[in-house]
């Protein structure tokens, strides 16, 4: 998609982990260490991009991670302040909303409590679907409930993660929509891979993977 | 009641399996949002009243020792009988003193958590007095012997039926026609409460708010429990922890334009009672003698913490708890103490022992809806992230520290990824290993994603057909 | 002493930690008390189940409350001592049983309180924005006459209107006795006594009044 739109690309190597998990299981030593190999790895000048709210929000929480004043949260502040999650990136600072994509479907679109509200990207992601021709974009009744997954939260109260997600599921079942897409790769997996679980053939997949398949440039199978 | 903390994760996951309970709290947790969310959105300057709130109840926090001691010397002067205690055995006994010199045999109770949380009626009990819980909802879960389920209404977990099964069992009262039509049943409970008010020695009550300028105390209410249990027995004791202060009638008033709407979604609550000292001479109603005891109780310790002292802001809306998915799915006893919801877990952890509270900041998804809609701006994520540091300062847990080392060493990452892929790329196994009983659990539910070639890998092969391709292929691509 | 021992930890706390309070934004303006306002107050009263009647005189005000008596088939009353405007409560409640709040000796209000049909008193105040009536107890103004009968009948004078809650400090302070002191008991009335706590179903009348009636004096004083 970001070629598609003339901007080139880099994919610095080393890329391993944001230190979110780390960071969320309390593990702040961890997530330091993660934090400045990420400063390292993104150090060159530019605009990075990351097709996860979840771990552009940790990006933005680099800072919190040093002592105000030091060279590594001088760092943080400037890489955080060019980390963009990709809706965002393509709406506002690419100024691009109507692609040209077209794609007749009803399609759900799950908000993710780490896109709207962690990250306050309530526009761009809807903006960009709304604007796919016979694109029907619907929402679940509770847009803003979360999904369950919630990182180690699934693997430690899996019961309850269930119960929300089976919740969540119900909701976009309801609105009748054939896809359900969202900015969240990891709210994706989990209502995704219940999905499939339930036997249900709906797709769960990034808005980017939408916008592709509009354009000619991929498939949602 | 037990508190039963250490079994949070227990109860969570079997709660959650409830479905009775499950179709209660979505409905009352639909209902209170509901009414909520109407109140608030015809609520001219919601967001400026809101600010204003906290900052009376931030104020108070900055200044609470000075506003404590203003407070005693107020209360005081206007005659009342000012106690104070560090822990919960303290001022039960302080309670128990009151009511031994007093000649107290009956006891009538205003909704408090604070009682609860220092388990006052059993050591009153203990002495000798009869205690009598007014609130409608405390006064059933009294007789189930249960602990509250939710801060607003503590009996949202009982049917009709189940109510006049209780009130039939324990209390002998039946209601005519109908067994178990609600007014009815609320009907019998005023008959019967209403003698224990006019014949009680002693009613015990929380604080909402004490002020400092002028050594008052007010309570906010709906059924008139409290109002009962202030003016009919001759002694009022009112127990509150000590950041219930607030600076001046001024702060007072900014609370109650937020509280009852951010509860309930009322405007104001039925009955709201400012009591500045015992009954005047000539009076013919209200207690002659009014006592507040003021308690710790592991507050001064929060204080002290930068991070966790935000907790103390909470006024007790109970909105973050409705707004929680997993309040949700859960309800109230799972967490296992009387606070419960996220303010719940806050509490929790920063007042009972770490030992007790081990799985409490975990059972939460970081979602924030709790920080988006509590009107005082608290931040529960940032803290309940903050406890989960702390605990993991003292224990690891394998699956994190493995991550971590192959996260520092993207060759081993990708070796085992790579490996993985090789072996079980529809994650079949890795669930089944030891330490990945989580996993296990998850994979029930959810079909774990396959492990494809990786998206650096695809990239680069791509890039190395282009180059093969040359430079007419190259100059192609950048049209 | 617990007291030196609680304040010391907290003065403690305050220097090792202290807490800066950001200016908070000015009160919103109340609505003023205008021509409009027993029209807001009917509006706030009536899903509080609160009738307002509005008596042009006081000969119109006697006349409801002898109406309200016969609707609530009351036969037993107890008043203020002093009713505002001089309105004769008593020539309208003729038929009726008045009863007088005399203390048990050790002060407990005497049970047949809790048995009278109606309370009728005046309001020191009334705030227009919540529905609320407020009522200062004294020696003539019993707290029991709005708590213990069944239906309670407020007279409220139109002097007596004021925007919100914002004016509670304001009325405290008003009716400080000779000696400087606060009363010993202020109420804020808003409908009558009430409840949720069996399954959400609202219910009118836990342990105060089932009603509350209000007669609103429209005019000069």
């Amino acid at each position: 998609m970001l070629e598609h739109l003339g901007v080139s690309t880099v994919l610095p190597p080393g890329q391993t982990c944001c230190g979110q998990l780390a960071y969320k299981t309390g593990d702040v030593a961890s997530a330091r260490t993660l934090a400045l190999r990420y400063l390292d790895i993104f150090a060159a000048p530019g605009p990075v991009v990351c097709p996860s709210g979840s771990c552009v929000k940790m990006i933005h929480t680099y800072p919190s991670l040093f002592t105000p004043g030091s060279p590594e949260h001088t760092r943080a502040v400037e890489l955080s302040a060019r980390t963009f999650e990709f809706c965002q990136f393509v709406v506002d600072e690419l100024g691009q909303v109507d692609l040209g994509a077209k794609y007749a479907a009803r399609v759900c679109y799950h908000g993710s409590c780490q896109v709207d509200r962690a990250l306050g990207i309530t526009v761009a992601p809807r903006a960009l679907l709304s604007a796919v021709q016979g694109l029907e974009l619907v929402e679940a009744e509770r847009p803003e409930r979360c999904c369950g997954f919630g990182g180690v939260f699934s693997l430690q109260f899996t019961a309850v993660s269930e119960a929300l997600v089976e919740d969540k599921i119900r909701e976009i079942l309801d609105t009748g929509a054939t896809l359900v897409a969202a900015a969240e790769p990891s709210c994706l997996m989990n209502i995704g891979g219940a999905l499939a679980r339930m036997g249900r053939a709906m797709p769960a997949v990034h808005v980017a993977q939408v916008l592709a398949a509009g354009l000619g440039l991929g498939s949602l199978s | 009641m037990r508190k039963m903390t250490r079994d949070f994760r227990a109860n969570a996951e079997e709660a959650c399996q409830d479905a009775p309970l499950r179709g209660i709290l979505d409905h009352a947790t639909r209902y209170f949002q509901g009414k909520r969310a109407a109140a608030l959105s015809a609520f001219p300057g919601r967001d400026d009243h809101f600010a204003r709130a906290r900052a009376a109840r931030l104020n108070a926090l900055s200044r609470l020792p000075q506003l404590l001691e203003e407070l005693e010397k107020n209360a005081t002067a206007a005659g009342v009988h000012v106690h104070w205690a560090s822990n919960g055995a303290e001022a039960s006994s302080i309670v128990c003193d009151i009511a031994r010199e007093n000649g107290v045999r009956v006891v009538v109770k205003g909704k408090s958590m604070i009682t609860e949380e220092i388990e006052l009626n059993t050591a009153l009990q203990q002495a000798g007095a009869e205690v009598w819980e007014t609130d409608l909802g405390e006064f059933i879960v009294q007789l189930a012997g249960e602990s509250p389920s939710h801060i607003i209404a503590p009996a949202i977990h009982k049917s009709r039926a189940q109510v006049a099964d209780l009130f039939r069992e324990k209390l002998g009262l039946v209601a005519e026609g109908k067994s178990d039509d609600i007014p009815e049943l609320t009907r019998l409970a005023r008959v019967a409460l209403r003698e224990k008010f006019l014949a009680a020695d002693m009613g015990v009550t929380g604080v909402n708010m004490a002020v400092a300028e002028t050594g008052s105390v007010i309570l906010v209410e709906n059924e008139g429990n409290i109002r009962m249990s202030t003016t009919c027995p001759p002694v009022h004791v009112a127990v509150m922890s000590i950041e219930k202060v607030v600076a001046t009638l001024e702060d007072a008033a900014d609370v109650l334009r937020a509280l009852p709407r951010s509860a309930t979604g009322q405007r104001m609550s039925s009955y709201v009672s400012v009591f500045t000292g015992p009954r005047k001479q000539g009076e013919s109603d209200g207690a002659r003698q009014m006592h507040l005891v003021i308690l710790d109780n592991g507050r001064s310790k929060v204080l002290a913490d930068p991070v966790l002292a935000e907790a103390l802001l909470c006024f007790r809306c109970g909105a973050c708890l409705n707004s929680c998915p997993v309040y949700q799915t859960i309800g109230g006893h799972a967490y296992g103490w009387i606070y419960s919801g996220p303010i719940g877990a806050l509490l929790g952890s920063l007042l009972l022992p770490p030992e007790e509270t081990r799985d409490t900041p975990y059972g939460c998804t970081l979602c924030g809806a709790c920080a988006k809609t509590c009107p005082l701006g608290i931040d529960h994520p940032k803290m309940l992230l903050a406890l989960r540091q702390r605990s993991a300062a003292d224990k690891g847990n394998i699956f994190g520290t493995m991550h971590s080392f192959l996260a520092r060493h993207p060759l081993a990452y990708r070796a085992s990824v790579a490996v993985a892929g090789a072996v079980d790329p529809q994650l079949n196994l890795l669930p089944r290993l030891p330490g990945f009983a989580g996993a296990a659990r998850f994979a029930q539910s959810r079909r774990l994603p396959e492990l494809k070639k990786p998206f650096s890998a695809r990239l680069r092969a791509r890039q190395k057909i282009r180059a093969d391709q040359g430079f007419h292929a190259e100059k192609e691509n950048e049209k | 002493m617990s007291r030196d021992v609680i304040l010391s930890a907290l003065r403690a706390a305050q220097a090792a930690s202290p807490i800066t309070v950001p200016a908070p934004p000015a009160r919103p303006l109340s609505q003023p008390v205008d021509a409009e306002a027993w029209d807001r107050l009917r509006a706030v009263l009536e899903p509080l189940d609160v009738h307002l009647r509005l008596a042009r005189t006081p000969e119109e005000a006697a006349h409801f409350v002898a109406d309200i008596a016969r609707e609530r088939g009351a036969k037993s009353y107890l008043r203020w001592e002093s009713m505002p405007a001089n309105v004769d409560v008593d020539a309208a409640l003729s038929g009726l049983n008045r009863v007088f709040p005399e203390s048990a000796v050790d002060g407990r209000p005497c049970p047949k309180l809790g048995q009278v049909d109606l309370g009728i008193t005046g309001a020191h105040a009334a705030l227009v924005d919540s529905g609320s009536i407020v009522a200062v107890a004294g020696p003539d103004t019993p707290r029991a006459a709005s708590l213990l009968p069944a239906v309670h009948l407020c007279l409220l004078p139109r002097a007596a209107l004021l925007p919100d809650v914002s004016a509670l400090p304001g009325i405290l302070n008003s009716h400080r006795d000779a000696n400087g002191n606060l009363p010993s008991c202020l109420n804020l009335i808003s409908g009558p006594s009430s409840t949720a706590d069996i399954e959400l179903v609202l219910v009118r009348g836990a342990h105060g009044p089932v009603a509350v009636e209000i007669i609103g004096l429209d005019w000069d004083e």
